[in-house]
């Protein structure tokens, strides 16, 4: 630790930030794309059509699928296509709280669409705060542990960059370690009101596995207390139960109508049914986030006389607060555009990590140098470095091709798609680390940049030969999902095309630059 | 509106940019030791910005207008910042070209303050349709 304030500050910035970098690096990429988890899903099962329909002219459909099919049912639920998250009409339905049935549908027709087993964009999505092979306590306490200190790399950040408003602007191209400062700087700061937004309301999201104490104070340390705590505070409100009575419902029109003569046209995105066909049967519906205070918005209507039992459409003191800022993190209330943002926001935040990872090798990196390499800790961390600004991305490209090339009938399929990105993502960190220790990470940076572009150069052209959507199709349906995410897998194989080229000559500048002005030196490579 | 409220911030960033002498000085065309430019500048960068923040919150809510304020900030600075360090000449550009080669009124304080003008005529406009 440093004596001055200021200096205690810049090893505590660069000393948390580099502990959880590779994680937090993780949680912030995988969080980014969930963005768009809705649109993956729908790159993920190409033989399935999108519809975006009138909610009204949905409810014809399902009434007669439910008649047909869950008339015993006492529960039933229904996601109408309205949204980009709900792209068909779903439908599921249970007895006696028994298991439930689920059928998804085309709205227009009613006929059922089979989807490929995928993982899809949600697994991708859930995975930056669920992580993958864990129990999920242990994985919340890990991601817990990660914000923490990420809001702390951020908080001391700030202290540390004395002339933040400044600098604003600065980015010296082309001076080493100062231009890897300014960048992390620029990118820090550009988008500063979005990381403390996420980091605190993904550390408030966590609250509850975090601060066990608060609701161990109030419900004792029995075993169902936390059960307790969560359905006092968060009712679920669909709570009627059978009283074995049975009484004629209204039609789901007539309800559907009702709703929304309370609150306007085109607001719902699902409702529920419970007691069905039983004088307690409620229809509960709820209604799209339109703006950050919309969650949990809902109302209930007696399904037997339409009459209004309650409106819920904002939370009130401690609560609004909560699901205020779920939804500024979830951005559940975005449209196309703002979403976009909130992915550059995301991209600039994983680019922030990035940067701050390269930047603690790059100031090392002349020292390692006349050291023959540097010690095991340092090439350790180049290694990892390697592994997860690259390994990631290409673990990723592959979790999309296994989408495409896995055999459709295969058994755990979806499972499937993960354990690929998982077995090339840690294949990437072994050939990272033994690359850094063996040789150098120089030559692992280049080769995986090479291989990052490959694999997703093979994304489109791999879709294009196997799944009956591709981007000519895409472009010639004007189907934006698949055009957009096919066009950023080239975008992005040509701009790692370029950066493995441009390193390649930087690297061999340095080489070259090394041998001619210190010759007692001998560079790695040559060891 | 997106659009709007996207130059606005632009040329708001670049005022505020051109109004430090650590960038202005890398601007070829920008006169010295001129205070009454940078500190128009500085005002019409600073109203600039404030303007944004009060049509976002006034069209969209409180909520989605913090929200698209925050937004439209990262997207214009990240673009001006990478910008800039390319090309200084052309972002300040941004700024000057109307005033100097349309308007023909030259590098002084009324030039920096002609951006201020023509937005709050768009906004005044807009708010009375």
């Amino acid at each position: 630790m440093k004596s001055g304030f200021r200096q205690s500050m810049a090893w505590l910035h660069t000393w948390v930030g580099l502990l959880v970098s590779w994680l937090l690096y993780f949680i912030f990429l995988t969080g980014t794309l969930g963005y768009f988890d809705s649109e993956i899903d729908q790159w993920m099962s190409p033989e399935t059509p999108v519809f975006q329909v009138d909610g009204r002219q949905v409810i014809p459909v399902a009434s007669k699928f439910l008649l047909e099919n869950a008339q015993k049912s006492d529960r039933w639920r229904i996601y109408l296509p309205v949204t980009r998250s709900s792209s068909y009409l779903w439908i599921s339905y249970q007895k006696n709280k028994g298991k439930r049935h689920s059928a998804t549908l085309n709205p227009y027709t009613g006929e059922k669409l089979v989807k490929r087993s995928t993982a899809g964009g949600q697994t991708l999505y859930k995975m930056h705060y669920r992580l993958r092979y864990l129990p999920r306590k242990i994985a919340y306490y890990i991601v817990g542990i990660c914000t923490m200190f990420m809001l702390l790399a951020l908080v001391t950040g700030v202290v540390v960059h004395k002339k933040i408003f400044k600098d604003f602007f600065t980015f010296r191209r082309g001076k080493k370690p100062s231009s890897w400062l300014d960048g992390h700087n620029a990118l820090s700061v550009m988008s500063l009101p979005f990381h403390f937004m996420i980091t605190l309301s993904g550390l408030l999201m966590l609250l509850y596995t975090l601060m066990p104490l608060v609701i161990n104070a109030h419900y004792g340390f029995e075993k169902d207390a936390r059960t307790q705590f969560f359905n006092d505070y968060f009712p679920r409100g669909e709570a009627s139960e059978p009283t074995g009575v049975s009484a004629e419902m209204l039609s789901l029109e007539i309800l559907y109508d009702k709703a929304q003569q309370l609150v306007g046209k085109d607001n719902i995105i699902s409702f529920s049914i419970t007691a069905v066909n039983d004088v307690n049967a409620q229809a509960k519906f709820n209604l799209i986030h339109k703006k950050p205070s919309d969650s949990e918005a809902s109302i209930v209507l007696n399904a037997i006389t339409g009459e209004l039992i309650s409106k819920n459409l904002q939370e009130k003191g401690s609560k609004s607060f909560y699901h205020i800022l779920l939804a500024l993190h979830e951005g559940l209330f975005a449209n196309t555009s703002l979403r976009w943002l909130y992915f550059l926001s995301g991209i600039l935040g994983t680019g922030m990590i990035a940067s701050g990872m390269i930047l603690w090798t790059v100031k090392r990196r002349n020292k390692a140098k006349k050291n023959g390499g540097g010690n095991l800790g340092y090439r350790m961390t180049e290694g990892i470095n390697v592994a997860s600004i690259i390994g990631l991305p290409i673990a990723i490209g592959a979790y999309f091709l296994a989408n495409r090339l896995l055999p459709l009938d295969i058994a755990e399929r979806a499972a499937w798609e993960i354990n690929c990105l998982f077995i090339v993502w840690g294949l990437m960190t072994i050939h990272g680390i033994l690359r850094a220790i063996f040789k150098s990470a120089d030559n692992a940076w280049v080769e995986q940049l090479n291989l990052a572009a490959a694999v997703f150069l093979l994304i489109p052209l791999i879709s294009t030969i196997t799944a009956p959507k591709n981007l000519f199709t895409s472009l010639v349906e004007t189907n934006w999902v698949f055009i957009s995410i096919e066009i950023i897998s080239l975008l992005v194989a040509f701009s790692c095309l370029f950066l493995a080229r441009y390193l390649a000559k930087l690297f061999r500048f340095e080489l070259v630059n090394d041998l001619g002005t210190k010759p007692t030196v001998v560079p790695r490579e040559h060891n | 509106m997106i659009i709007l409220l996207s130059l606005m911030m632009s040329h708001g960033l670049v005022c505020l940019l051109l109004a430090m002498h650590k960038y202005n000085k890398q601007v070829k065309s920008f006169p010295k030791r001129d205070k009454s430019l940078t500190r128009a500048l500085s005002f019409s960068g600073w109203s600039l910005i404030t303007l944004t923040i009060i049509i976002s919150i006034n069209y969209f809510g409180v909520g989605n207008g913090l929200v698209w304020f925050f937004a439209i900030l990262t997207l214009c600075a990240s673009f001006i910042c990478l910008m800039f360090s390319f090309t200084a000449d052309v972002t300040a550009g941004l700024v000057f070209f109307l005033p100097v080669n349309i308007l023909k009124l030259g590098l002084n304080k009324y030039s920096a303050l002609i951006y201020l003008l023509i937005y709050l005529t768009t906004c005044l406009t807009l708010w009375l349709m």
